[in-house]
């Protein structure tokens, strides 16, 4: 059989979206449809005194202006929909739009709907809103202390949860002989999306139906959510996300944005469609990240990790978005113990609200926080043993004949060879020889460092059980409909939501291999509610395992029926048919055959059928996977430190990665490289920041540094394939695994390459005027001391 | 954002202190400012139009005159809102003689929030100084036409 799995088979839906023939939520225009545009608060935290939408109705092409008074007793709050047990979560009251207090610059106040957009904008201008300005708090370990500003009054010191895990370690680390203490800050991302969010409703009076075409990861936990919250049963209701132009997690999360436009359309009768700015993207779509981190870790003096003990102070914003409360316990506090064995480990995180943009998923989320911190931990930890950092990961790495590998917090790891990406890594990147230079260039004043991250994360998200366990308002189980047409040609549905990450090629694979026919032969669709049963989306690296898996089984029935035609059709047993390249026929008789699209036309002729057997060909399943999988690998990266600028410089990035089977080694790539320049941008470049009053200063490209190309070397890629155990193709995830691994793996370089200035730690980004001055300090630290 | 400098103004103090407090003049003078209308004693509303790219579009807002000690100081509070955000500016104003001029010192904080504070970060300083020092200069034209 041509094997088509495994093959760099070219992005089927590159031809339309290199084309600019995509079709996204803002290219839709529908007769009647009226534009919608968002009064925000320029306050952080405000108490609105007045609003007045006299002058705004007045004015030209105005058809509606609403208040959050107009909204609030017709349409439900935004919803939390991940509730970590035992962790006193207080869901914060979400308003779709403020009517008697702002928590954050962007919250909206009032909408205008006008005939064009920008007449709803110069309405929107006209909207007077009187504020009285309230205190603000925006950092996390600020917000969570006695007399802070309160974010919500009800929410005591603005801890909205108290998570822990984990075993008390109070006596591992009074008796251990070495322990590192360091504090950590996990600054905040913007995730930036090439396309900003969009949506626009369109209700059907006479049937009751609204349709809702949005920018969602996850079109059918939409619609669940926005049923409750609109009160339009699921059955009327149907969410649609054609193309969306990548989303990193800030489309998980269901906005208020979204509820406006629905509830608007029902109510003028219009279509009604909003899309953001680019202004909005920065200060209203989730942010991701934000944590105060205090670790510890015990060691033996010749390089044992014995246990790791975390604090977190984790910024949610002014509100919990959707996914929002998984992300810092679930996906976080039970990994932090990152690829090594260590025997006992510990977490404890403060959900803290603060004045700030609600903060959610983010490429990685939760994981890249997690392997930062025990990345750098290792490094700091080698330092005070003074072993080579390489030598204490190779001694605390979990060793293949420890899989499946419970780790301290109870997680599975379900199959793994970690040294072998170690060793893979060192054929590409050869340490003595780097060693002996870097000692040669410091001799000249140059300074060049290596860092290294070996990491492992939990995806293919996930077992439903487990995530009922864990508070997951949903199932993460995926569903898929193989459909063959009488012709043979195959139409696929999934349950995933693939937003750029090339599915709709991975997955015609999937089904090209398996039942042997050209992939031309295959369309994937997705993102519509009403096409699709059901389906939990795309996030959390689980499209192609989990969303994979259910194709796979759907695959496996069609066949089983297909087969049978083929063997009634030549007149033999079943067990006497064998089926290659496309072709059923019977063992030892090659010349007799059928092909799958004559046993695809008799399913749907049904002229002469096996007795009892249901016309059509058509396969429907659906997967709940048995475990998490778990990619792991293993980074070098290479810099340049310039001592006078203090600019840092990537020379090198090697990056070896195991996220199990490779269907397309080319998306692969793609992928890989995609989550190392947001990985290494948050190492060097990205950080949002906001002022003491809660004003994003960072609200434009101009001050926040998203990665461009040519600040990156080529990459140095390689694999090794440890197929998933449980899973049935063998696939792990990779979507997230370079935005995990690269963010400490350059972090480390650059304090290799600081460890002359005697330099242990500094906040990320690495700003060259960061590093200068820590430089400087140093500098003039030492004359002194030598006196 | 802090706000200090020092200008001097060709003038005594008295006059000084009463060009820079007088709603007439000060409509003259402040760039952007078009109408000052009292509401009680040393408050007014005020009405702004800002053609600065970062900043351009109508204000609204109040301006007070606090602890008023004349010749010698005041405090300046200003609030107003308007498309691109609010800015609320709250500073000291002293005039010590210096010669036959007056030397005028202002120190204080502006607080700019909305979009002015996330898309015009780089440029509100430089636009604030720009603004201070037309606003200075065309105080120190009335003051020399006082005089002739």
């Amino acid at each position: 059989m041509t094997q088509v799995m495994g093959q760099a088979v070219k992005r089927h839906e590159d031809i339309r979206l290199i084309r600019g023939q995509g079709q996204y939520t803002d290219d839709m225009k529908l007769p009647g449809m009226v534009y919608a545009y968002i009064v925000r608060s320029p306050y952080a935290h405000a108490r609105i005194t007045e609003i007045n939408t006299s002058r705004a109705a007045s004015m030209p092409g105005v058809v509606a202006v609403f208040t959050g008074r107009d909204v609030k007793d017709e349409v439900g709050l935004i919803p939390t929909a991940w509730i970590p047990p035992d962790a006193d979560l207080k869901v914060t009251p979400h308003s779709v739009l403020a009517y008697d207090e702002v928590r954050y610059q962007g919250d909206g106040v009032a909408v205008v709907i006008a005939e064009t957009p920008y007449l709803a904008q110069d309405a929107a201008l006209a909207v007077d809103v009187k504020y009285e300005s309230l205190p603000v708090v925006t950092d996390p370990f600020e917000a969570q202390k006695d007399g802070a500003p309160q974010v919500h009054t009800d929410i005591p010191n603005n801890i909205a949860f108290h998570w822990k895990a984990g075993e008390n370690l109070d006596e591992i680390f009074a008796g251990a002989e070495v322990v590192v203490k360091q504090h950590f800050r996990q600054q905040r991302l913007i995730p930036s999306a090439m396309e900003p969010r969009s949506a626009l409703a369109q209700y059907h009076a006479a049937q009751g139906e609204l349709t809702l075409w949005a920018t969602t990861q996850n079109p059918h936990i939409h619609r669940l959510l926005m049923s409750g919250i609109l009160g339009i049963p699921e059955h009327k209701l149907r969410v649609i996300a054609i193309d969306v132009g990548g989303a990193f997690g800030s489309k998980i999360a269901c906005y208020p944005d979204e509820v406006i436009v629905s509830w608007a359309s029902k109510k003028l009768n219009r279509p009604v469609k909003w899309t953001e700015t680019r202004q909005e993207n920065f200060q209203v779509t989730t942010h991701g990240r934000d944590h105060v981190q205090e670790v510890e870790l015990a060691g033996t003096r010749d390089g044992q990790i014995q246990a790791i003990r975390v604090k977190t102070y984790a910024n949610m914003g002014a509100y919990l978005s959707t996914a929002a409360p998984g992300v810092p316990t679930i996906l976080f506090g039970l990994i932090v113990n990152g690829a090594y064995k260590i025997p006992h480990a510990s977490s404890e995180v403060l959900g803290v609200l603060t004045h700030t943009t609600p903060v959610d998923a983010y490429r990685g989320a939760g994981r890249p926080e997690a392997t930062f911190l025990v990345e750098r931990m290792v490094d700091l930890y080698a330092g005070a043993v003074q072993m080579d950092p390489l030598k204490v990961r190779e001694k605390n790495l979990i060793r293949h004949e420890d899989f499946p590998y419970t780790n301290a917090f109870g997680l599975q790891y379900d199959s793994g060879n970690y040294q072998e990406t170690v060793s893979k890594a060192l054929q590409i990147f050869d340490y003595p020889a780097f060693r002996r230079e870097q000692e040669t260039l410091r001799k000249q004043g140059k300074y060049i460092g290596v860092g290294f991250s070996t990491y492992v994360e939990m995806c293919g998200l996930g077992p439903s059980e487990v995530a009922g366990a864990v508070g997951f308002q949903g199932g993460l189980w995926e569903s898929a409909t193989v459909r063959v047409h009488p012709t043979g040609k195959v139409s696929v549905f999934t349950g995933a939501s693939p937003h750029g990450q090339g599915e709709e090629t991975t997955f015609a694979q999937i089904v090209a291999e398996e039942l042997g026919i050209p992939v031309d032969d295959i369309e994937v669709i997705h993102g519509d509610t009403a096409q699709i049963a059901m389906g939990w989306g795309t996030y959390g690296s689980r499209t192609t395992a989990v969303g994979g898996a259910a194709i796979h089984m759907a695959n496996e029935k069609i066949l089983e029926k297909a087969r049978k035609i083929a063997a009634h059709k030549l007149e033999v047993n079943e067990e006497d048919v064998t089926y290659d390249s496309g072709v059923f026929s019977v063992r030892g008789l090659p010349s007799k055959g059928v092909t799958f699209q004559e046993a695809a036309l008799d399913a749907y002729l049904a002229w002469n059928l096996p007795p009892g057997m249901e016309p059509a060909l058509e396969g429907t399943a659906f997967y709940n996977p048995k475990n998490f999988t778990y990619p792991f690998g293993a980074h070098i990266a290479v810099v340049s430190v310039d001592p006078e600028t203090g600019d840092v410089k990537l020379l090198r990035y090697v990056a070896v990665d195991d996220v199990g089977r490779i269907i397309n080694p080319m998306i692969v790539e793609g992928q890989i490289h995609g989550g190392l320049v947001q990985g290494i941008g948050q190492a060097l470049w990205e950080g949002a920041e906001f002022d003491n009053q809660g004003q994003l200063v960072t609200g434009s490209f101009l001050d926040y540094t998203v990665p461009k190309a040519r600040f990156f070397p080529k990459f140095e890629t390689a694999h090794t394939e440890t197929p998933s155990p449980h899973n049935p193709l063998g696939v792990k995830g990779v979507g997230e695994t370079g935005a995990i691994a690269s963010t400490p793996c350059i972090v480390n370089a650059v304090m290799d390459a600081l460890r002359p200035f005697d330099i242990q730690d500094l906040p990320m980004p690495l700003t060259p005027q960061k590093v200068w001055q820590a430089i400087r300090q140093a500098q003039t630290k030492e004359p002194a001391e030598s006196k | 954002m802090q706000l200090s400098g020092n200008k001097h103004i060709p003038a005594s103090i008295d006059k000084a202190y009463t060009l820079l407090t007088d709603p007439e003049v000060l409509t003259r003078t402040m760039p952007g400012l078009k109408r000052l209308t009292p509401i009680s004693e040393g408050a007014y509303a005020a009405d702004l139009e800002m053609g600065v790219a970062a900043i351009k579009g109508k204000y609204q807002g109040t301006m007070r005159i606090e602890d008023a000690s004349p010749p010698h100081s005041y405090r300046l509070v200003l609030d107003g809102q308007g498309p691109g955000g609010f800015v609320s500016v709250n500073m000291s104003v002293e005039f010590v003689s210096d010669g036959d001029e007056a030397s005028v010192s202002y120190q204080g904080e502006a607080q700019v929030g909305g979009t002015i504070a996330s898309m015009g970060q780089r440029m509100i300083s430089g636009v604030a100084n720009y603004l201070t020092n037309q606003f200075f200069q065309n105080v120190a034209k009335e003051a020399i036409q006082a005089k002739n």
